[in-house]
């Protein structure tokens, strides 16, 4: 059908359709993607297997042979990875070898597992334990620099929140993020815009610029996702910090139109969102208006659901 | 069909020329003549604007049927599930004519508002007796209703798992023998639906249900794998008959096929050079793999990811390496234009398990917590 219509339209004309589906057959299966994802897959599977052995043996298994076995294997991918890696640049780097970036992810998830049996059986740090995430973020920024990785920048950037005592990994920050401590959301939503504020500098200083995404993402994210339970947990304040956040989505929906980014568009929108119906909810509970508060906040919600999609539809013409 | 006919074909033309330009198959020129000599005027948005249209749709519903139940005081159900599903349908039709959405989010979640309010309002009565392959025969109409409307393949899929669910059931009412057979009839049916629908597919009158009809393929594909695989047959038969054995009859045929299944998939899909199908193959595989380790496990779960991790690394570099230059129709090089579009989800998955390794570890010790304290994907839940 699609050629057919190509003809009849007079895009093509049957010796070109005959071209493209020579083209077509002869173009081969590309899996390019499919064995990244294997390597990596295998990698993450490497890792959680030896961390579990060694979690599960630990008393029985030599320390000093986990240690050498974790040490050497961690030692030989660094080796490995300063031995091959392209000089460091400002700008985007490819290394040479596909399989470069995932010897220095393996070389990096190893790391954190020797420093932390290294601390268990022989306290190197004493009862700082907090220096292990510094000292982890710091090789990993090093690393995710130097070697131009953008899974070990998120390594980096998730250690260095445990230092603050954030656990900003996906599952823990569905499952067991302490929503109701009030100095962890705001230390939360600092972070977040420390990470916003590292975008900024990425792309002014142009030093991988590239990264500025990753900054940005979870930034934007992290302090969004804390805003929504700082406006209720600081409750005298709620009204303040509700338009605050309620000005801030705006303010980034109107840089992403601007930017011309569907991702940030779609977040800032279904933030705001979220925001507008807690102030609702808000109105209703404090003006106590019973049923008929509940009919009218039953009302303006789909409402307000209807202008967005409104939104959506309109500017996605224009982002287009 | 909702929307005009002219519209969703020049949108699924310029789909497939979308599609052929990321390939390098035709030229830039040439794309450009395929996207403005077919010109529509769909709202048809990329995934983040489909899932943020679908959240703010369900919530703006849910708030909605409250009202609905609050004007009736709760009291009737039926009627308010009917009121929200007809409410629903309407809505749909109207945005869809006039800002003509085409799976947007917003669209899917009404038309599965829709279905599921009709549902409850068919299944709960008491005017006539309801059983669950009536059910299931009333989700298997609706969806492909909706489907065959909105051209939407979700509606699809779930149609389609309603009709072997359908089937299933119908097999039980046949006793014992029915149960035995259920396995075989739903591969039967899935293998007949699979060859059927490939034939469909080259006809030019169904061009613009391609997405459609590929969907429900890709579907029937895991049906026959999954309608004789051991694991499935076993729990289910366990289910029904309130059981927990780990042997059944005709096992060693299951096993079989368990293991066979994936092995003609990859064979056929090198021969056939379909990557659904190479994807299906090495799935379903994998699932082979996990069955057989449910029932006889070989290795510690510590060992056998070590293991597989190990093996997915040299089998991986391996074909890397292999495929560098092109054979029988496969590659590993990326032959279409670089994108960053997995950075995230690469840093996102990396630090979750980063941060459940070095936990894995660090729960030996009781008083010091690093890293959040949690245990994650590490699955170092164990008493040491």
């Amino acid at each position: 059908m699609f050629f057919k219509q190509l003809i009849e339209h007079q895009i093509i004309n049957p010796e070109q359709e005959d071209n493209i589906k020579q083209k077509i057959k002869n173009q081969p299966v590309v899996l390019h993607f499919e064995l990244l994802s294997c390597l990596y897959f295998g990698i993450l599977m490497f890792v959680g297997g030896i961390s579990m052995l060694v979690y599960k043996n630990i008393d029985r298994i030599g320390h000093l042979a986990i240690i050498i076995v974790l040490l050497l294997t961690c030692i030989g991918c660094f080796f490995y990875a300063f031995r091959n890696a392209m000089p460091y640049r400002n700008i985007k780097v490819q290394q040479k070898n596909i399989l470069f970036d995932y010897v220095v992810l393996l070389a990096c998830l190893l790391f954190p597992v020797v420093l932390g049996y290294m601390q268990y059986q022989y306290q190197i740090m004493g009862n700082h334990v907090n220096l292990i995430s510094l000292i982890s973020s710091i090789a990993f920024f090093y690393c995710a620099y130097y070697f131009d990785h953008t899974g070990v920048l998120g390594l980096a950037i998730t250690a260095l929140a445990s230092l603050f005592g954030l656990s900003i990994t996906p599952l823990n920050l569905l499952k067991n993020f302490d929503y109701d401590s009030k100095q962890l959301t705001i230390v939360a939503m600092l972070y977040g815009l420390m990470l916003y504020g590292l975008s900024l500098l990425t792309i002014r200083k142009k030093i991988k610029i590239h990264f500025s995404e990753t900054y940005k993402n979870i930034g934007i994210h992290l302090f969004f996702i804390a805003g929504c339970f700082v406006m209720w947990i600081y409750e005298p304040w709620f009204y303040l910090f509700c338009l605050a956040l309620i000005g801030l989505s705006y303010l980034t929906l109107k840089d992403a139109i601007n930017k011309n980014s569907f991702y940030y568009f779609a977040a800032a929108l279904i933030y705001g969102y979220f925001y507008l119906i807690s102030f609702l909810i808000k109105i209703t509970i404090m003006v106590k208006i019973e049923e008929g508060g509940l009919m009218i906040l039953t009302l303006l919600v789909p409402a307000l659901a209807g202008s967005f999609i409104y939104l959506l539809i309109k500017y996605y013409k224009f982002l287009k | 069909m909702v929307y005009h006919k002219q519209d969703i074909l020049n949108y699924t033309i310029q789909e497939t020329a979308n599609d052929l330009y990321d390939k390098q198959i035709i030229d830039k020129t040439l794309y450009e003549n395929s996207i403005t000599g077919f010109q529509h005027d769909l709202y048809s948005p990329s995934i983040f604007l489909r899932i943020v249209g679908g959240i703010i749709t369900f919530i703006g519903c849910l708030f909605g049927g409250g009202f609905l139940g609050l004007m009736f005081n709760f009291s009737n159900l039926r009627l308010i599930a009917f009121l929200d599903g007809v409410f629903s349908i309407v809505l749909l039709e109207i945005i869809i004519n006039n800002k003509k959405l085409f799976n947007a989010g917003t669209d899917n979640v009404l038309q599965l508002l829709a279905v599921g309010c009709f549902i409850y309002f068919l299944t709960t009565n008491d005017l006539y007796p309801v059983n669950n392959a009536f059910t299931y025969f009333v989700i298997m109409i609706l969806c492909i209703g909706c489907s065959y409307r909105y051209i939407d393949s979700f509606m699809a899929l779930i149609a389609n798992l309603a009709a072997v669910i359908f089937i299933v059931l119908i097999c039980f009412t046949f006793g014992n023998i029915g149960k035995m057979i259920a396995p075989f009839i739903v591969f039967i049916f899935s293998v007949s639906e699979y060859f059927i629908l490939k034939k469909v597919l080259s006809d030019n009158e169904v061009f613009i249900y391609k997405k459609v009809i590929q969907s429900i393929s890709t579907l029937s594909l895991l049906l026959i794998y999954c309608s004789l695989n051991y694991y499935v047959v076993c729990e289910l038969n366990n289910i029904i008959n309130n059981t927990h054995n780990t042997s059944i009859p005709l096992g060693f045929l299951f096993w079989m096929t368990t293991f066979f299944i994936p092995i003609i998939y990859i064979y056929r899909s090198i021969l056939m050079k379909n990557k659904t199908l190479l994807l299906c193959g090495v799935g379903c595989l994998v699932t082979s793999f996990v069955s057989f380790r449910f029932y006889h496990s070989l290795l510690p779960t510590e060992w056998a990811l070590f293991i597989v991790g190990l093996l997915l690394i040299l089998s991986g570099y391996w074909l890397i390496k292999y495929l560098k230059e092109t054979k029988n129709g496969y590659s590993s090089q990326n032959i279409y234009q670089q994108s960053n579009k997995n950075a995230l989800l690469e840093s996102m998955i990396a630090s979750q398990v980063a941060v459940s390794s070095a936990s894995a570890i660090d729960k030996t010790q009781n008083d010091i917590q690093f890293g959040g304290g949690s245990s994650g994907g590490g699955g170092a839940n164990g008493v040491f």
